[in-house]
């Protein structure tokens, strides 16, 4: 009986055993949540879409995200034309599909867009999910040359705007501008001539999957941002 | 020196951030229904574009804030293209931007947007967002969309009014207008174009054939 019970105790470890190679590891991805909310009756709030959306194909479509998704129809979604410097919209139609531009964009990493509640709609809140990026750069093109770049933080997490790479090189004398829902309007602060930003960017936290404008007086240049995080 | 030199810096960025104007993406959000469709406008028949092409305008209702209406009483001349303010408006109101697409849908010429039957914006092509920098007057836009060319009563539609933000910079989203009276459901063109009045020659023409009619019956 006692041999019998050893028997059953090996064969049982030998299959775990076997069992735990056949379900090897791998990668390691985490998923990410980050809730950001619309306000009320035509309200605009800037997103970044900082998670991969899932599945992920390798490029965020917009119309595979999940504030696509969940924005209600006749909601619109703008996105900035570096060439134009002017956002083009598209819009969420009664019957549940993005027109114009919504329907092909891919929303890049580090590229803030805006979302909009329609008339009469309460706030709306989206939850940005998708895996966490674990490509250790990101890069995002950024025009300069005293043009507005629509940027925002690749990487989700809360970062203080000073301490951002664009925000150390852009030139003196560059604007940044970041939205405030409450009064949908830009809020401004620049890079004195001796190179520090003033009160206002040197009190802002750019937060996980915000945007915001950076007017840099620098040519086009690219910024390469290293991710803050070692896992995954 | 130095402060004077910061000061104009900031004044011109100030400048440059605050300059006012309009900016007005307008569009349906659901769709145009022709004017023989009966009510609720939200079956999947009955496209306007599927019977007519149309005229599609975004027109500002003036100074005096109100939609000029076309007059459509008998004997009402029928309103003309090429007017100063534009084609067939009314009044003060004035033609901001047109959009001609042909039946059956496609490209809007005017502004290169392209447009399935329901007038749903289709494709990314064009640029579907008027835009005026140097207005800074508050005021009300609203859309009309013309069945086919206007002639003697032919359909229309009107929309509501739509307050515009004067104070809009381009750094702002376009403010976005649909066509629709309200959300869930289409429009539909009904009202009508001024009825054909027969002229006096035409009703002496007429009155001559009834007594022509008159006398050869009372001959047989």
């Amino acid at each position: 009986m006692k041999k019998t019970l050893w028997i059953a105790i090996a064969g049982a470890l030998a299959a775990s055993v076997i069992a735990a190679s056949a379900q090897e590891v791998l990668s390691a991805n985490a998923v990410g949540y980050i809730k950001r909310t619309v306000p009320a009756n035509g309200g605009l709030e800037v997103i970044s879409y900082a998670l991969n959306p899932m599945p992920y194909s390798g490029v965020t479509w917009f119309t595979n995200t999940s504030v696509a998704s969940e924005m209600p129809n006749y909601s619109w979604a703008y996105f900035w034309n570096d060439g134009t410097q002017r956002w083009v919209g598209s819009q969420k139609s009664g019957k549940g599909a993005w027109d114009g531009v919504g329907m092909a964009k891919v929303v890049l990493p580090g590229e803030m867009f805006f979302l909009k509640t329609p008339p009469g709609a309460a706030d709306q809140d989206v939850t940005i999910t998708g895996e966490v990026p674990d490509d250790p750069t990101l890069e995002r093109a950024v025009i300069g040359s005293d043009n507005n770049a629509a940027l925002g933080n690749p990487y989700p997490v809360d970062v203080a705007f000073t301490n951002l790479g664009v925000a150390q090189t852009a030139a003196n004398y560059s604007w940044a501008y970041f939205w405030n829902p409450t009064t949908g309007r830009w809020i401004g602060t620049q890079k004195s001539g001796k190179g520090a930003w003033d009160g206002v960017g040197l009190a802002k936290t750019v937060l996980a999957g915000e945007g915001f404008f950076l007017k840099d007086l620098n040519p086009g240049s690219v910024w390469t941002n290293t991710k803050p995080y070692t896992w995954p | 020196m130095k402060k004077f030199l910061t000061t104009v810096t900031i004044l011109a960025a100030m400048a440059a951030v605050a300059t006012a104007g309009v900016g007005i993406q307008w569009q349906t959000g659901y769709g145009g229904y022709d004017h023989t469709v009966s009510p609720p406008l939200t079956g999947g028949t009955g496209a306007i574009l599927d019977s007519y092409s149309v005229i599609w305008q975004l027109i500002y209702a003036g100074a005096d804030n109100i939609n000029n209406p076309i007059p459509n009483a008998p004997g009402d001349p029928l309103p003309v293209a090429g007017g100063a303010n534009g084609d067939y408006v009314q009044g003060d109101d004035v033609v901001w931007a047109q959009r001609t697409i042909a039946l059956g849908g496609g490209t809007a010429a005017e502004d290169g947007s392209v447009w399935d039957n329901w007038m749903y914006r289709v494709g990314t092509a064009g640029d579907t967002t008027y835009v005026d920098l140097s207005w800074n007057t508050a005021g009300f836009v609203y859309q009309r969309v013309f069945e086919g060319t206007p002639t003697w009563s032919s359909y229309y539609y009107d929309s509501p009014l739509f307050a515009f933000d004067e104070t809009w910079t381009d750094s702002l989203p376009p403010e976005g207008f649909n066509t629709e009276p309200a959300q869930g459901a289409g429009f539909q063109a009904s009202s009508t174009m001024p009825p054909a009045v027969p002229e006096p020659a035409t009703m002496g023409l007429l009155g001559l054939g009834a007594l022509v009619m008159a006398f050869r019956r009372r001959r047989a």
